[in-house]
């Protein structure tokens, strides 16, 4: 069999480009078959998603989250670590946001906003800590326990914002309204885009210079590639996984809070519409490339900020969009797979 | 007749000549022993032998009928079964389960009356054991039974057994010898691979030994004596010629009193060692492969807890060359660079301001890759991209670089070729006239011989014997690492 032989410069971002471009080419056979147009449907969904201006405030919302509990997902990826657990950890970053924001009361916000996001990104690293501490130091298989981890963060969320949290006389199970103080701004008046975006974006640069330039990145990529080697040089395999998981729940964290601070500036039952599952599809398709995750989390966040404009003005049915994000993870396998052989070769 | 009969089998694996035609034959319902060192041709033997290779040229004859084999499984209808170091079982399976496994066609399956076949199968041979335990729950030396039975199960009437008291405790090995003689005097033909040489002598009738892919022997035991097969097992040429000024002893840099450690399955792979290890001074581990030699390197370097005794050293002053330079030395995905920091990446100059210092890393890179001679084109070069040897360079470097007044190598020239070799052995040498002190752990008697001073021999855990490098023999050592008496 031929192979067919790579640029290695091109390598790292091949794996990505196929899974997307394999997933919307599927994904137009779909809206063929759904009796529309492909190149109208897309056209309409990518314009509304990255080209007006409250589609794009749109887009930049759903990004949010969505690049934050990737950055967590991949931070232990580095590590070795399959954090299945984001989903989980956005709740109960919601909820440390949102006690913040509900019991502390009448400081200014340049201090009670950072406090609030402290307070999401603790919650999510005590939550990211237990899977950490079960696979470092009792052996539990981190995938298990992260995953159902989330089942709990949910249902304890959902308890709360019945019972205790819940706003007295609300016709459906919420929270009352944050402070004020702990709202974030919004960035595109008249659109939801708030400060979140910003939020993530500067955590992203922090954390590419934490893992790129810090002996601490070094450490993490030494114990996710080789963790024997690492113990053999001194390296604490067992604190770095637990540092990493923590992280990685911070990170989740963050984006709960910032949904709850910056968008719906209560605790709802819902917090997040899969955010955390969609995350590992995008570190995964990102391969350890914080840049990688940056973009990849915006064309999720675009599929799906443009997709019920694309239901409605090209009459495609929005499960298409689902389609094509399955299809994407799909694919993710597939490219995976291209990427090992062509290294193989080389 | 000779039940099998090997004419001129030749084996290669690129240049390397693992089998140089080979001429063997062994009578049915005999045990014949395949003797030799590592890397001597053994396994590549019986791996052509149960139809896991193709010979070059070469015949393989059973029963004076010419055989071709393509497949293990060709092999097994033909009555060649092969038993391997490592069990291929499923722990989760009962016995029955395990054997039968792979051997039925239809969709039905009667348990129960495989147990009755399985039961009345293992008491025809004497191998006591229950057709419904669980194989997980059961002891290595059953699960051997296990192995055994499958290849029963399945006809094979020539056993091929590949060090199979490797992995057993003394009262297993003994429990597996009457096992063996009893096939054999039921008709089974059975080849045993070791080099242990009072068992080989012990069990079987002839043995032939292997000596770098050919055969330097063919003799029946009662006739020879470990000495003898010492002798013939190891190569008498000297390979290298190594400079070495004589001793100069300094004061104790290592202490090891009464040290008793278990191995990760719990079992006792060290006993009672002791020694003392003075600046300047080589001590030579000799041993076959799994005596204790890594478990007792781990304690010394602090990666394995003790059991019981003491080692007294400076722990900031020690580099370890571990056993497997891939999965354990080196972080293959790291640059040469990067490998070359593993130990000092928090420090000045690599880390300063919180920062990897990308400048100072890759200067030194570049004047240890210069000192150390390791061929590469740059120092970004992935060190999985590397040589053997100069992967082994990347590793020296990181040990040595902070001059360490403690060396422990194991097997620091594992798979390397004699250029690589010589230029390991040497730095090594170099750091002893440093005045260094260095544990240097090998299987290969003439390296133990070039390069200590003293060589202490591990069997089964103890120290057997420490002699004086200049007054010992390599018969006496090779002796000793079978496991016979001074």
């Amino acid at each position: 069999m031929n192979m067919i032989r790579v640029h290695p410069v091109v390598l790292p971002i091949l794996p990505p480009l196929i899974a997307i471009g394999s997933a919307l080419l599927v994904g137009a056979g779909l809206i063929l078959l759904a009796g529309a147009s492909p190149i109208t449907a897309y056209t309409a969904l990518f314009q509304e998603s990255l080209s007006t201006y409250f589609g794009f405030g749109n887009t930049l919302t759903k990004m949010t989250p969505l690049l934050l509990t990737s950055l967590g997902v991949l931070v232990a990826l580095r590590a070795g670590q399959f954090n299945i657990g984001g989903e989980g950890q956005i709740y109960l970053g919601a909820l440390g946001s949102a006690v913040v924001g509900l019991y502390v009361q009448g400081i200014p916000a340049l201090i009670h906003i950072p406090l609030a996001l402290f307070a999401g990104f603790s919650f999510g690293a005590l939550w990211g800590l237990i899977p950490g501490y079960l696979k470092a130091i009792r052996g539990v298989n981190e995938v298990i326990t992260t995953l159902l981890l989330n089942y709990i963060a949910i249902n304890l969320v959902s308890y709360l914002v019945q019972h205790p949290l819940q706003e007295p006389g609300a016709p459906s199970p919420y929270s009352p309204l944050i402070a004020k103080t702990a709202q974030l701004p919004i960035i595109l008046p008249g659109s939801l885009a708030h400060a979140g975006i910003l939020v993530a974006l500067v955590v992203a640069g922090l954390l590419w210079v934490l893992l790129v330039r810090s002996p601490l990145g070094y450490q993490i990529s030494a114990v996710g590639f080789n963790p024997i080697a690492s113990r053999y040089s001194g390296i604490s395999v067992e604190r770095t996984i637990m540092l990493v998981m923590s992280l990685a729940g911070g990170l989740a964290g963050l984006a709960g809070a910032t949904e709850v601070m910056g968008l719906k500036y209560r605790l709802f039952e819902v917090v997040s519409s899969g955010y955390g599952f969609d995350a590992i599809a995008i570190a995964f398709l990102s391969r350890g490339s914080v840049l990688g995750v940056v973009l990849t989390s915006l064309f999720f966040a675009a599929l799906r900020s443009g997709a019920n404009v694309m239901q409605r003005s090209a009459g495609v049915p929005i499960t298409v969009i689902y389609a094509i994000q399955g299809l994407t993870m799909l694919f993710i396998a597939i490219s995976l797979t291209v990427g090992r052989h062509s290294h193989l070769k080389t | 007749m000779p039940y099998l009969r090997l004419e001129g089998i030749t084996k290669c694996f690129g240049s390397f000549i693992a089998n140089d035609n080979i001429n063997l034959s062994v009578e049915s319902g005999e045990i014949h022993a395949i003797l030799g060192e590592n890397g001597a041709g053994k396994t590549t033997l019986m791996n052509i032998i149960s139809g896991l290779y193709q010979p070059d040229p070469g015949k393989i004859y059973l029963q004076e009928k010419l055989v071709k084999m393509r497949s293990p499984s060709e092999a097994i209808k033909l009555g060649i079964g092969m038993l391997h170091q490592h069990f291929v079982l499923v722990p989760q399976l009962t016995v029955t389960e395990n054997i039968i496994l792979g051997t039925l066609n239809g969709l039905q399956i009667n348990l129960r009356q495989k147990h009755l076949e399985i039961a009345a199968l293992s008491q025809t041979y004497g191998l006591e054991i229950e057709p419904t335990a669980r194989v997980g729950d059961l002891p290595v030396g059953v699960q051997q039974r296990v192995e055994i039975l499958k290849l029963l199960y399945r006809q094979a009437k020539l056993l091929i057994l590949d060090e199979p008291t490797a992995v057993l405790t003394p009262r297993e090995v003994e429990l597996l010898i009457n096992i063996l003689r009893q096939l054999a005097a039921c008709g089974h033909t059975i080849m045993f691979i070791s080099h242990k040489l009072q068992e080989v002598i012990k069990l079987c009738d002839t043995v032939t030994v292997l000596r770098r892919g050919k055969v330097v022997a063919n003799v029946s035991t009662k006739e020879t004596t470990p000495q003898q097969l010492a002798t013939l097992m190891v190569e008498r040429e000297i390979a290298l010629e190594l400079h070495k000024s004589p001793v100069s002893l300094g004061k104790v840099v290592l202490s090891v009193q009464n040290l008793h450690v278990a191995n990760q399955q719990g079992i006792v792979a060290v006993r009672d060692v002791s020694f003392e290890l003075h600046s300047g001074e080589v001590l030579g581990i000799a041993g076959v492969d799994g005596n204790g030699q890594r478990e007792l390197a781990d304690a010394i370097a602090g990666l394995q807890t003790i059991n019981q005794g003491k080692i007294q050293l400076n722990r900031k002053s020690l580099g370890y060359i571990p056993e497997d330079r891939q999965t354990i030395g080196l972080v293959l995905q790291f640059s040469i660079a990067q490998n070359l920091i593993l130990k000092a990446f928090k420090k000045f100059p690599f880390c300063h301001r919180f920062l990897l210092q990308r400048e100072a890393i890759r200067n030194h890179a570049q004047s240890v890759i210069q000192l150390f001679d390791i061929r590469a084109m740059g120092a970004d070069v992935k060190v999985s991209q590397l040589s053997g040897g100069n992967q082994q360079k990347v590793v020296l470097a990181r040990e040595l670089t902070e001059t360490p007044m403690l060396i422990v190598a194991m097997q620091p020239t594992r798979g390397l070729d004699v250029g690589a070799t010589k230029a390991v052995q040497q730095r090594l040498l170099a750091e002893r006239d440093r005045g260094a002190a260095i544990v240097y752990i090998s299987t290969e008697l003439e390296e133990i011989m070039a390069m200590s001073d003293r060589i202490a021999v591990m069997y089964e855990g103890e120290f057997v014997a420490v002699l004086d490098a200049q007054r010992t023999t390599v018969e006496e050592i090779g002796l000793l690492m079978g496991g016979g008496k001074r």
